[in-house]
């Protein structure tokens, strides 16, 4: 027998579905909205439908948009030339939350994982050849993560750009700012010293 | 709590919630483990990012519940880091690693196979890329683990294949059908005598020289042909890595 009203345990079901959410966080979160008032409860969930309504992809980058081009890609602003390659819109929100870089994106929504049986037809690595077949891009910076999946995908991609007379360059990898070089492990210390800087 | 220790080379690494991860490793002591290890993803100390696929290292660990030990500290003894500056070494280790993840069953030790793959991560991160890497592993694995495909004589008749002499490979027989058998055999492909050489020399042949092989293109062929199929037929499932090879080699 269920310990709470049907209705409750379909709520903390659904809740728990979410990423990271446990049964334990889904009970805390579905007591949360039943004692917020009706008004709170309807705005959420009026928001998760209307963003399950109107977001989709932009189809310049493949980010996630509110309309068919999203706010990067149409910003006259940017500079169209320098084009950065990133896995998930989560990269390219850490890379825009930075503030630093104003080029426009290319998001593979994944990256190549041999043992996962993910390869480059399963990412949007044809649309961005293509993309840059077109021209108008002088540089691809490849920020991918530093993971055997990530490393995989960067080479992939030189791989097939590079041919085409760009310039293609990967985001640098390093000991972490605050980190501590004794914890550092050997791939990332070998790594930071091959891309050293002259000073 | 029971602390063990043991080397352990790192197959797969799956993110498992906000800040935990799923190992697979194949260990010496143990075989193939499957663990959690807890807080990996923010650890700057007791894991390092030593968890990556590739890496050798030594673990500290208990057993834990449902079957999943419970990964306490990993240091690394080799990381291999330079197989993921070459696509083709990536792809290369990744079958490697897929081998030991699906032919093999869980806590089923085989020293023997932890220092094979050792070996050959140490030849793939250390020279360039070969396939013969691919053909010399796939035939000392089957070997080690009891598949390996009977070459010499006919597998019939039991009639002897004389050295140089071509003959079928029968995947549903595990190793070579003669001329004679070969008519009653569906599905078996023909095998030169200088391929089924080069296979008898793979398992006989020092790992010291596994750098420096080279095979002739034709054998290299045939061998591609016949031994992912075999070890395909023998799991009764496709394997990932060589979808994923043969998809990049294509481009």
């Amino acid at each position: 027998m269920s310990k709470f009203a049907p209705t409750v345990e379909d709520l903390i079901n659904e809740l728990s579905k979410l990423p990271g959410i446990g049964k334990k966080t889904a009970s805390r979160l579905a007591f949360h909205i039943l004692r917020s008032s009706k008004e709170d409860a309807q705005a959420l969930a009026g928001s998760i439908l209307r963003a399950k309504e109107r977001i989709g992809l932009c189809r310049v980058c493949f980010n996630i948009a509110e309309g068919e081009v999203c706010g990067i890609c149409s910003n006259p602003q940017r500079d169209h030339s320098l084009l950065c390659v990133v896995e998930e819109p989560n990269d390219l929100m850490a890379i825009e939350a930075a503030g630093v870089f104003r080029g426009v994106y290319h998001v593979l929504h994944g990256a190549i994982s041999p043992l996962d049986g993910v390869g480059p037809r399963q990412l949007k690595t044809e649309e961005l050849l293509q993309k840059v077949k077109r021209g108008g891009i002088t540089e691809v910076i490849l920020a991918t993560n530093p993971t055997m999946e990530g490393d995989a995908t960067a080479l992939y991609l030189a791989k097939i750009i590079r041919p085409l007379g760009l310039r293609v360059s990967r985001i640098a990898q390093g000991i972490p700012v605050g980190g501590d070089i004794e914890y550092v492990d050997g791939k990332t210390l070998s790594m930071s010293l091959e891309g050293r800087r002259e000073m | 709590m029971y602390l063990l220790k043991t080397d352990a080379v790192v197959i797969h690494c799956a993110d498992f919630g906000e800040s935990d991860l799923i190992v697979t490793l194949y260990t010496y002591d143990l075989g193939k483990i499957r663990g959690i290890a807890k807080g990996a993803k923010r650890s700057k100390k007791r894991f390092v990012n030593n968890l990556q696929p590739f890496s050798y290292i030594r673990i500290i660990f208990s057993e834990g519940r449902g079957g999943l030990i419970r990964l306490d500290q990993a240091d690394i003894i080799q990381p291999f880091f330079l197989i993921s500056k070459d696509i083709f070494k990536v792809l290369y280790g990744s079958y490697f690693l897929e081998l030991m993840k699906e032919m093999t069953g869980e806590k089923e030790a085989n020293p023997q196979l932890f220092c094979l793959l050792v070996d050959f991560l140490s030849v793939l991160n250390d020279s360039p890329p070969r396939e013969e890497y691919l053909r010399v592993f796939e035939m000392r694995v089957l070997d080690l683990l009891g598949y390996r495909p009977r070459l010499g004589e006919c597998t019939i008749c039991a009639r002897r294949i004389s050295q140089g002499e071509g003959a079928w490979f029968s995947y549903r027989h595990g190793g070579v059908v003669c001329k004679g058998c070969q008519t009653k055999v569906r599905g078996s492909v023909p095998v030169s005598g200088a391929t089924l050489e080069a296979m008898e020399k793979a398992l006989e042949m020092d790992l010291g020289e596994v750098g420096e092989i080279q095979f002739f293109p034709d054998v290299l062929s045939e061998s591609r042909e016949i031994l992912p199929r075999f070890i395909q037929y023998q799991l009764g499932k496709g394997l990932k890595s060589l979808k994923v090879m043969e998809e990049i080699q294509g481009d």
